[in-house]
Formats: structure tokens, sequence, C-alpha cells
């Protein structure tokens, strides 16, 4: 009896990794800065994503369809503080960094980092952090069973 | 020897009329080792209340006995100071319980999903929709893919800062 009461214990005991483990880039940045920064975050939901696909826009059209067939969820951060733009970079880039058995550098250039969550040849995060040209902060955070040819997918559509 | 005084204490012993004391003297008489050829036929009934007094349990009465009634002889419960290795074999043994069940779950979801792509292991319970229009989402995602077409066209990869190509290792 005590061995199956330390053994649910246990099992309770991983729920919080567990639920931590289904977080994505996004939603851990906005948990950590979202508070401190006048972050705008937009989320695009798996069930949205469903929708999406059903639109005769995008039912239509092959290669949008092959594209979005591969994404579960999208979340878009925004930082309008231009005065924060560097300070926020660094932040996410330090975040994916810390994390950087999750997530492995892609491709980096000036005020453009890309890195990837993947697991065999499949990309189950996508998180692009960019500086646009009005100065401001993004992060554009793609979520999915993507493949390795997804970025040419998007560049061809 | 001259008996003459016990044979009528005798006498009065079996019509009954001795008194505590009398009958005490008949006793002792016959206690002793060497008794009358006459009178030791009446040894016996004088020394059996002393006999029987000496009469003892065997050790093994008990033992013998609960046998007899056919009832177990209880566990000796001795206590036994709890070390702190003994206090947390339980939750050894629960987390090699743990530990089994997880690379079983493991072991057989790969067999089963050896071709199969890696499962989405978000929550998608943790996604609260900022859209509910799929069109105004669709927009948004569109524009969101042509921001990313924007950064990574060839175009922009042309300039002297273009991204550095990721290789294998990058990836890995």
């Amino acid at each position: 009896m005590r061995t199956l009461l330390v053994l649910l214990l246990a099992l309770a005991g991983l729920l919080p990794a567990a639920a931590q483990r289904g977080e994505d880039f996004a939603s851990r940045y906005m948990a950590l800065y979202g508070d401190r920064a006048a972050l705008a975050c937009k989320t695009i939901s798996p069930a949205m994503m469903e929708r999406i696909m059903k639109l005769d826009t995008v039912r239509h059209d092959a290669g949008t369809r092959r594209v979005f067939a591969q994404l579960r969820s999208i979340r878009f951060v925004t930082a309008p503080d231009t005065a924060l733009t560097r300070q926020l970079y660094a932040q996410a880039e330090d975040l994916a960094r810390h994390n950087r058995r999750r997530y492995a550098a892609y491709a980096d250039r000036d005020n453009l980092s890309i890195y990837v969550r993947r697991r065999g040849n499949v990309l189950l995060e996508l998180v692009v952090l960019l500086v646009d040209e009005k100065r401001q902060f993004n992060i554009l955070n793609f979520t999915g069973t993507m493949s390795e040819d997804f970025i040419r997918q998007v560049l061809n559509i | 020897m001259d008996y003459k005084y016990i044979e009528q204490l005798l006498d009065r012993y079996w019509t009954c009329s001795t008194t505590p004391a009398e009958e005490r003297i008949l006793r002792d008489f016959f206690s002793q080792p060497d008794v009358p050829a006459s009178l030791s036929r009446y040894k016996d009934l004088f020394v059996y209340e002393r006999r029987q007094a000496e009469v003892r349990l065997g050790a093994d009465f008990d033992e013998r006995l609960l046998r007899l009634a056919g009832a177990e002889e209880k566990p000796v419960v001795k206590a036994r100071p709890l070390t702190l290795r003994r206090r947390v074999r339980p939750l050894f043994r629960a987390a090699a319980a743990v530990a089994i069940v997880a690379l079983l779950g493991t072991a057989s979801q790969r067999a089963f999903r050896r071709d199969a792509q890696p499962a989405w292991d978000y929550n998608a319970a943790a996604y609260q929709d900022s859209y509910d229009n799929p069109q105004e989402a669709y927009e948004v995602l569109d524009d969101g893919l042509q921001e990313l077409r924007d950064l990574l066209g060839p175009e922009r990869s042309a300039q002297p800062d273009s991204a550095r190509v990721p290789n294998q290792a990058d990836r890995r």
C-alpha cells in the first residue's frame, strides 16, 4: 500500500515535467519577459489551423496546403517598443542557448536567428527571432511536424 | 519397636476421629524411608498429598498443550531500529517500477512507430486563439510566412552578411 502511494506520488511529480515539455519557445519567452516589456503575442491554435485548412483559399492552393498541413500552431510575438529591441533579442537568444539541447541553431545573420527543435528528420518547432524594418523585435514560432524542406516550401508558395 | 500408638491413630483415622495434629503425625510417620512392613500398605495413602504437591508442570507443558489444542504459537515480533536505507526502500522500489513502466512504454512506442512520424508533443490546451475568424487568422499567418520569405528569400541571402549556411553539425 505504501509502495503504491509512493508510486502515485512519483507519477504526480512527473506531471509538471510533462506539462513543461509541452511548452513552445514563445510561450516560455512570454512567461519570462512578457510582463516586463509590452509584448504582444498572437496565437493560432491547432484547432484554428484545422479551420484554416478548410478555407477555399487553402484547399485550392496545393503549395499553401502542403506547407500549412505541416503546421499545428503559430505564435507571433511583437515588441512595439524599439528601445527594448536589442535587449529582448539578446534575451531570446540566451533562452535558446540555455536550452541548446532542445533548440539547435539553424541559421543566423544580423537581426535574424533561426532555431529548430528536431526529432530525427522532422522539425517539431521552428523559432525565428528577427528585427523588422521598423526596428521592432519579433518572434515567429511555428510548431508542427515539418519536413527538412519546409523552409524551401515556404519560399516557393 | 512398638507401633501401638500409630495403630491407634490409624484406627481413629478410619473412623474419621483424628484431629489435624494427629493426622500430621501420621503423615510424618509414613514419610520416613523406613516404615515397618505391617504398615507399609498405608504409606501411599499418607505420602500421596506430599508427592502430589511436588509434581510441577514441565517446561514444555504450554507447547504440548497448544499443540494438542491445534493452536499455533504466536510469532514473536521484535522491535528493530529502522535505518534510513530501509525507510527509503519503498521509494527505490517505486522509482524502479516507474522506470520499468517508462522503459517498456518507450520501447513499445518505438517498436510500433518505427516508421511513423514523431508525435507533436505540445499541449494543445495551452493555445488560446487570438482570432475567431479563420480567414483573419489565415491572413495573419500568410503575413508571417511572407515576412519569413522576405527574410530568407534569395535577394536577402545575396547580401554580404547573408545567413551562415547551416551544416549537419548545426542541425544535430
